[in-house]
C-alpha cells in the first residue's frame, strides 16, 4: 500500500505503540491519521502535534 | 470502543472529516493480571471488550468503507503473552491469543477484497504498560528472558506495523517483535 494521502484510524493513538505508529506512518509519507483515545488531555496534545506537520487530523474520544 | 455505536461513530467521523478509512490499527490496550481465581467476571468481560469486541465492532464499521476503496490494511496488537504461557496473566493471554486468530480469520475472509489483516506480537516494550513490573522482574527480563538483553521501544513496534501496512504480500500473519523472547528454547 502506498501511504500517500491514505487515512489511518488508530485506537490508543495518544500514547505508547499507538502514538509511535501514528508518527511512523505520517512521517513515512504524507497521510492523514485519525486517532481515538480514552484520555482527552493526552489525545488533544497528540492531535495538536500532528496538526502542525500533517495538516489534517481527526480525533474521537470514547469512554 | 466496546459498543457498536462508538465504533461506528469513530469510523463515520473519520470518513466525514478525512474522506475514508484505508488503515485500521487497534492499539488500545489494558492489562488484566492474576490467575483465573483472581480475575473477577466483570474484569474478564472488560478485557474482552477492550481487545476483542472492539476489533469486532471496528471491523464491522470499517471494512465496508475499505471495500469501496478496493484496498485496506488492518493491524491488531497481539502479544508474546498470546503465543506462550506466562504465570498469572490468563485473561491477557487469552485475549491476545484471540487477536492472532482473529487476524487469520479476517485475513481469509477479506483477501478477495484486497484487505490485508496482520497482527504484531510485542514482547517487553518500554511503555507505561510495564510500570507495574518489579525491579527484580525487569532485571530478570534483561538478564535471562530476552536473548538480545534489551527492551524494545514503541518506535521499534511502529516500524514493524508500518512495514505490515505497506507490504502488499503479507496477510494473516502474527509477527513477533520481542528481542528473541518467544523464539528461545534455552
Amino acid at each position: 500500500m502506498n501511504l500517500q494521502d491514505k487515512i489511518a484510524l488508530i485506537t490508543g493513538g495518544s500514547k505508547g505503540i499507538g502514538a509511535a505508529t501514528a508518527s511512523a506512518l505520517a512521517s513515512a509519507e504524507p497521510m492523514l491519521p485519525s486517532m481515538v483515545a480514552m484520555t482527552m488531555k493526552r489525545l488533544l496534545r497528540r492531535v495538536a502535534a500532528f496538526s502542525s506537520w500533517t495538516g489534517s487530523v481527526s480525533w474521537s474520544w470514547v469512554t | 470502543m466496546s459498543l457498536p455505536a462508538d465504533a461506528r461513530r469513530c469510523v463515520e467521523e473519520t470518513v466525514q472529516k478525512l474522506g475514508g478509512v484505508d488503515v485500521l490499527i487497534h492499539a488500545a490496550d489494558a492489562a488484566t493480571l492474576g490467575t483465573i481465581f483472581d480475575v473477577e467476571p466483570e474484569d474478564w468481560m472488560k478485557a474482552f471488550d477492550v481487545h476483542v469486541h472492539a476489533v469486532y465492532h471496528l471491523c464491522r464499521a470499517a471494512v465496508p468503507v475499505m471495500k469501496t476503496r478496493k484496498e485496506g490494511a488492518i493491524i491488531l496488537i497481539s502479544s508474546g503473552a498470546g503465543m506462550r504461557g506466562c504465570p498469572g496473566t490468563i485473561c491477557y493471554q487469552t485475549v491476545k491469543g484471540a487477536l492472532s486468530q482473529m487476524a487469520r480469520a479476517l485475513a481469509r475472509d477479506f483477501a478477495d477484497d484486497n484487505i490485508r489483516v496482520n497482527a504484531v506480537a510485542p514482547g517487553i516494550i518500554r511503555t507505561r504498560f510495564q510500570d507495574g513490573m518489579s525491579e527484580e522482574a525487569k532485571q530478570n527480563n534483561l538478564a535471562n528472558r530476552i536473548p538480545l538483553h534489551r527492551k524494545g521501544t514503541p518506535e521499534d513496534v511502529a516500524t514493524l506495523i508500518a512495514e505490515l501496512v505497506t507490504n502488499d504480500f503479507i496477510t494473516g500473519e502474527t509477527v513477533a517483535i520481542d528481542g528473541g523472547m518467544t523464539m528461545r528454547m534455552v
